[in-house]
């Protein structure tokens, strides 16, 4: 019988990664944004929460006056981070929660 | 030969900085805020005629001018903007039972602003800012330009060869519903080529109003916002070889309805300013209207 081959194993693994990572929990962290009135600076929130490495998703809500961060599957919020690039978007940041989800 | 025109581009000019972030004034600043790290592109076609003139000369000037401006957000208060006009600029009258035009295109003079959030009041779903802005205009545009006839008057120079400066402070306000903006400005002029135009003061104020989406939806929606704004600018007289020029000055005040399609990345927006009152030194040439329109980008 023929041993499989590395390349055989890698295929198996890249096809087995979906499967590993479904129900995975991840962190999703929601912020409220004091002063945030309008589409244009909504992305610059957005965009200056991606800069976090952790952070996979960050989606602002203007009628919800906050911000849900979507962290990547194990990785750890860092509130203190949030809160500081919040406000460097020119922004206050308010109350914060923390919640888990499933990795889809 | 009297410098409003030059002027109210200059105006223009100075003013396309106005507004790089959310709905703000089409004709003035903002104090809102810009991110930090965060670049913002807007570029702003402006279109102005000048046709009343109570001179016998039947001046008609003509300017097609297309505004680059390139905003950072230095810090989460420190906000900095670079300018870069380019105009086409043409000027007819009646010499001697004849038409002539002259005319010239080229880049004019760059600027560079810094505005600085002095106070704000930022609570859920409103903002509130005042912004002190400063700012300088280099000589970096041509103003020895010439034609067949000579060397051009400095109302049609791309350049004006002086380092001007520009101050003021911005106050805005903004809900998710509307917002208003107050700005108190005064820009002073250097001498060059024995001209200096004109110290130029103004008051603005600006109303916007969401008119679309009626109801908010969930995430960030479009935004289409109309808006009025006010402009009262008064230019004192231009000096000519260290003279007042009589025919140069005065005090104008525009009423510009405006309106704004805001996105998440980009805004779309247009005005007309229509001068109401023109209270203009001697023989100096009348505004008929300044069109702007323009487009913004964040990245």
């Amino acid at each position: 019988m023929q041993r499989p081959s590395l390349k055989h194993l890698a295929a198996a693994l890249a096809l087995c990664l979906p499967l590993l990572a479904f129900g995975a929990e991840r962190q999703v962290v929601d912020i409220a944004v004091k002063g945030m009135t309008c589409p244009f600076c909504a992305y610059g929130l957005e965009k200056n929460l991606g800069k976090a490495s952790e952070v996979e998703q960050a989606s602002a809500s203007l009628k919800g006056q906050n911000v849900r961060i979507v962290l990547k599957p194990g990785a750890q919020a860092d509130l203190g981070r949030y809160k500081q690039l919040i406000h460097d978007a020119g922004f206050t940041p308010g109350e914060v929660t923390v919640s888990k989800e499933e990795a889809k | 030969m009297n410098v409003p025109p030059r002027n109210i581009l200059a105006l223009a000019v100075l003013c396309a900085w106005a507004g790089t972030a959310n709905a703000a004034p089409l004709t003035f600043n903002t104090a809102l805020p810009i991110s930090k790290d965060e670049w913002i592109l807007r570029e702003q076609f402006v279109y102005m005629k000048s046709t009343d003139d109570p001179s016998p000369m039947n001046r008609r000037m003509e300017v097609s001018g297309l505004m680059s401006v390139l905003g950072y957000g230095v810090t989460r208060d420190f906000a900095v903007f670079a300018v870069l006009p380019y105009a086409d600029k043409r000027l007819s009258m009646n010499v001697g039972g004849a038409d002539a035009t002259r005319s010239q295109a080229g880049f004019g003079d760059a600027m560079f602003m810094g505005r600085y959030t002095a106070y704000e009041v930022n609570a859920t779903g409103h903002t509130f800012r005042i912004a002190p802005f400063l700012g300088v205009k280099a000589p970096t545009g041509d103003d020895h330009a010439s034609d067949r006839l000579g060397r051009l008057p400095p109302m049609l120079q791309p350049g004006s060869g002086s380092w001007d400066w520009q101050g003021g402070a911005v106050a805005s306000f903004q809900s998710l519903d509307w917002g208003w903006d107050v700005q108190l400005a005064h820009q002073r002029n250097g001498e060059a080529n024995s001209f200096r135009a004109g110290a130029v003061s103004r008051l603005d104020l600006s109303v916007q109003r969401r008119l679309w989406p009626g109801t908010l939806g969930e995430g960030v929606p479009s935004f289409l916002y109309g808006g009025l704004e006010a402009n009262l600018i008064h230019v004192a007289k231009d000096r000519v070889d260290g003279a007042d020029d009589p025919n140069s000055g005065g005090t104008t005040l525009f009423l510009t309805p405006t309106v704004q399609y805001v996105t998440r990345k980009w805004v779309l927006e247009a005005g007309i300013q229509i001068p109401v009152s023109q209270q203009l030194n001697g023989s100096a040439l009348r505004n008929d209207y300044i069109l702007t329109t323009g487009f913004r980008l964040n990245f």
